[in-house]
């Protein structure tokens, strides 16, 4: 793969092109190791789960900020207000001005509020953040996302934990016709396989949290998904092969002795 | 979006200048929808003034102009774009020029165009703002992917032999296009001996639009020529949308 081949968005560059989250951990040695195996240079962390006080433990005090990018998310957030006065919190105590937006619609599928992610979007980017909103697999609302300077688009594979994998690949190949920011395919991974389906569709990253975190061994996991998302870009980028009903010989037949 | 009228040279205060820029109509004229883009070379045009030759292409349906008169002194570009100006953004159009930063942020020009050899895209991105478009000139893969870094629209070519192109090297030919479709969401315009026969495979090989120079400018019938190209770019993106790949 070239070196270039790197994940962009406002003006930052990443070789990794998975993002990975750091809740559900067994606890916080694991999580560490998961970070490191998985190769990942982007971490997500929720604002309103985390200690933001650092004269006590912390989640914080497990990730290198040197090595990782921390990306701020709005989990838990279910207004506007809520995620945008999140975002703003988060960058005064100085994690940064990156924020992945989420705005829930619904306590039982994690499914996000749509307009109100719109909303706070609109309000973010004004302000000055570089926005990273999670919204469903909606060609339409992306481009709205999009248009409302949207750095990045984060349409869900399936919902927040389920494991589901890429439920509508057709839908997530449309964004990826139309978006002309990157699109992170976020949510629904719940194995190797799904990351590397997403990677394979064209999209330009996967984040992932409890696929990794939930897993018997959160490590081995990472690591495959690290693997995975490789291997998913590459096969990408080689352009694959048609899909045919018939065979074609391995070896061809021409000019062989009758 | 006439502002033909409004704009004219004596112009008195700081708020007048700044008017124009605000009336950039390149959010109704994103360049993924743009289908053919046309470079201007007032020496192909067999003696007819550029004038003439873009208001009949613009008549003929193309929604993007790219003043590239290399040759010409900022003055002469300055004048020749002033009277291009009200023609194009009659039309619902938009002009973007060529390497000239400077130029676009002196008139309402709707964006610039860069070549390899120009600014960084980002630097262009910082002096002009948000809302004035940048494309860059690319051939290569590599070119694509850093040209994402500032550009709304790359150029990508020559993809077929042409003469105004010879000296930019050999065509890249379709597969290149494909492999940079691969790797840059941004919107790709294919150039280099477009004609309305080639600009369909252009399409279904993954680019947005086609962009040609003396396609247009020498042709007799420049509203006909651009007819036929956005014609054969529309049959392309039919082919694009009925085509279903199994996943």
């Amino acid at each position: 793969m070239e070196k270039s081949d790197v994940l962009t968005f406002a003006g930052r560059r990443f070789r990794s092109r998975l993002i990975v989250g750091t809740g559900k951990y067994p606890d916080y040695l694991s999580m560490q190791r998961a970070h490191d195996a998985s190769g990942a240079e982007i971490v997500t962390v929720a604002v309103r789960r985390v200690n933001l006080d650092r004269t006590q433990e912390s989640l914080l005090d497990y990730i290198d900020t040197k090595r990782y990018t921390l990306l701020p998310n709005t989990a838990g957030c279910y207004t506007a207000e809520e995620a945008i006065k999140t975002a703003i919190l988060a960058r005064e105590v100085g994690l940064s001005d990156l924020v992945k937006l989420e705005v829930i619609g619904d306590q039982r599928t994690l499914f996000p509020d749509n307009e109100e992610l719109l909303n706070a979007t609109r309000v973010l980017v004004k302000e000055g953040f570089v926005v990273l909103p999670y919204t469903n697999d909606d060609p339409v609302m992306a481009k709205k996302l999009e248009d409302a300077g949207a750095a990045a688009v984060m349409p869900l594979g399936a919902p927040i934990g389920s494991g589901l994998g890429i439920r509508n690949p057709y839908n997530i190949k449309i964004i990826l016709e139309t978006a002309r920011v990157p699109v992170i395919v976020d949510a629904g991974v719940g194995t190797a396989s799904d990351a590397a389906i997403a990677m394979e569709l064209g999209c330009d990253g996967v984040l992932m949290n409890t696929g990794i975190a939930g897993a018997k061994d959160p490590v081995a996991m990472a690591e495959a998904m690290r693997h995975a998302v490789l291997a998913g870009r590459l096969a990408y980028l080689a352009g694959r092969i048609p899909k045919k009903l018939y065979a074609t010989a391995s070896s061809p037949l021409e000019g062989m002795i009758e | 979006m006439v502002y033909g009228s409004r704009f004219t040279v004596d112009r008195k205060s700081h708020r007048a200048l700044a008017r124009p820029i605000r009336e950039l109509s390149t959010v109704n004229c994103p360049p993924a929808s743009w289908g053919f883009y046309v470079l201007t070379d007032r020496s192909l045009t067999k003696g007819r003034p550029l004038e003439v030759v873009v208001d009949a292409a613009l008549q003929g349906g193309v929604n993007a102009i790219q003043l590239r008169e290399k040759d010409l002194s900022a003055r002469a570009l300055y004048e020749l774009a002033q009277r291009l100006l009200p023609i194009v953004h009659s039309r619902r159009a938009v002009l973007l020029v060529n390497d000239r930063i400077d130029l676009a942020l002196t008139l309402p020009i709707d964006g610039v165009h860069l070549a390899q050899t120009s600014l960084p895209p980002v630097e262009a991105r910082r002096l002009l703002g948000p809302r004035r478009l940048i494309g860059v000139s690319c051939h290569t893969v590599q070119e694509a992917i850093e040209a994402q870094n500032g550009a709304d629209f790359i150029v990508l070519g020559p993809l077929f032999f042409t003469p105004s192109k010879a000296a930019y090297g050999s065509p890249i030919g379709l597969e290149r296009l494909r492999e940079v479709r691969r790797h840059v969401r941004l919107p790709i315009l294919g150039i280099g001996g477009i004609t309305a026969s080639n600009a369909a495979q252009v399409i279904e090989a993954g680019a947005e639009g086609v962009a040609a120079i003396s396609a247009v400018m020498a042709a007799d019938d420049p509203a006909g020529a651009v007819r036929d190209v956005l014609h054969a770019v529309k049959s392309g993106l039919a082919v694009r949308a009925r085509r279903v790949e199994p996943l």
